[in-house]
């Protein structure tokens, strides 16, 4: 998921980075300061999350956990991703700076896209089934991610398919992990604090209700 | 009011910390999508080895060597061990890409450092290092040793050092529970920051 400095093209680099900052606009416009304590907690998930290495198989793949920032966040995500991805940079060298701006777009927009999405299937009712429908979106909003990276490689004059086949390959085992795990979290969410689906968008509570 | 504060908030305080730490528990030894590239001269050759952070071998993974003057002498590939061997061709300065693929790629440049010594020479015009610490020793000196003994005595010398070497390199590329409790740090850092911002703006609004 994390694309080292030095693979990809100016342009493709420059695109990443204006798209990051376009949502960082956006997420941080929409972020009061109730949310930032939520904020910060997941990106300090998601931080660690990347370090969780899933050994299913012959793939070599980590958590991700982009799709349950979405569903948590919103337009959040991108700040929450962004700080997780820079201090990433920084202390482990994952990626890098100069991709730093390429790499939030890659995870931060499925996470975004995912989680309106997946606004419509929260139901307190029905948490089981939520649940279920809210994981299987998020394996769904990594493989979005890798299709991503394997599109900035593509763009950046590497061979697409090959790319894309060793990307998807390696993601399937940690998408369905991933997709339990986020399950997991959020049927405990709706269980112990549902009002966190709810201090997302107003408009949610009065769906909930 | 303030104790009603930290009563509703406790959670998000206890939150911060457990569910991190929570999912570190699944795998301390952390692995990375990072690769990291070692490589030597040694003797006649230059060997070198290629690793993810964890120590797992990049098998079959591509290795470009450049010249100092960036013309390409090699496209080769690492073995099932991640390790890779090639003649330097006389070259005393390469630089290594590796591409692993996914877009993981490492970058190293070794060097024989013998420019920079500035080997001394003799006065009969010879290559002699120890010119001043022994002074009967000369190109006449008879020696019954061959280059080929002298070589197998270094190796052996020298083996565990390039080992000591490797794995001291490998510990460096390592990530520690310091980098991911000080990322933790720099975290919460952030969002006091943040809410400091967002405090005086808001403050600023209301006035």
């Amino acid at each position: 998921m994390h694309i080292s400095e030095g693979v990809l093209a100016v342009p493709v680099l420059l695109a990443g980075a204006g798209v990051t900052v376009i949502g960082l606009g956006i997420g941080l416009k929409k972020i009061d300061a109730k949310k930032v304590p939520e904020v910060s907690l997941l990106s300090a998930t998601f931080f660690v999350a990347s370090l969780i290495h899933v050994p299913i198989g012959p793939s070599n793949a980590h958590l991700v956990l982009n799709g349950l920032l979405g569903v948590l966040l919103g337009w959040g995500a991108f700040p929450a991703i962004f700080i997780g991805l820079f201090l990433q940079a920084i202390l482990f060298q994952f990626g890098g700076l100069t991709t730093l701006g390429i790499n939030t777009a890659n995870m931060a927009i499925p996470a975004v896209v995912f989680g309106i999405l997946a606004k419509r299937f929260i139901s307190l009712k029905h948490p089981i089934f939520s649940s279920v429908i809210l994981g299987i979106l998020s394996a769904v909003a990594l493989f979005f991610a890798g299709l991503l990276v394997a599109l900035s490689l593509w763009f950046s004059g590497k061979s697409f398919l090959l790319a894309s086949k060793l990307i998807l390959l390696a993601h399937i085992p940690i998408a369905v992990v991933e997709g339990i795990i986020t399950a997991g979290i959020i049927r405990f969410l709706l269980k112990v604090k549902p009002e966190i689906f709810g201090l997302m968008d107003k408009d949610i509570k009065g769906f909930m209700e | 009011m303030f104790i009603r504060f930290l009563l509703k908030d406790f959670l998000w305080i206890r939150s911060f910390f457990l569910m991190p730490l929570f999912l570190l528990c699944f795998n301390v030894s952390s692995y990375a999508h990072r690769v990291n590239i070692f490589a030597w001269f040694d003797g006649e050759k230059v060997n070198g080895r290629a690793y993810y952070s964890n120590g797992i071998p990049a098998r079959d993974a591509r290795i470009d060597v450049f010249s100092k003057k960036a013309e390409r002498l090699y496209s080769l590939k690492t073995d099932h061990n991640g390790r890779f061997s090639f003649d330097p061709k006389g070259k005393d300065t390469l630089k290594l890409v590796l591409n692993a693929g996914m877009g993981h790629r490492a970058t190293t440049v070794i060097s024989t450092g013998l420019k920079a010594k500035k080997v001394q020479k003799g006065s009969n015009g010879d290559i002699y290092p120890l010119k001043n610490s022994n002074k009967s020793l000369t190109k006449d000196t008879p020696c019954n040793l061959s280059l080929k003994d002298i070589d197998s005595l270094l190796q052996l010398r020298l083996t565990p050092l390039e080992k000591e070497i490797e794995r001291l390199s490998m510990d460096s590329g390592r990530i520690t529970f310091k980098d991911i409790l000080s990322g933790f740090g720099y975290i919460m850092g952030i969002m006091g920051l943040w809410l400091y911002f967002l405090s005086r703006y808001q403050s600023k609004k209301t006035r």
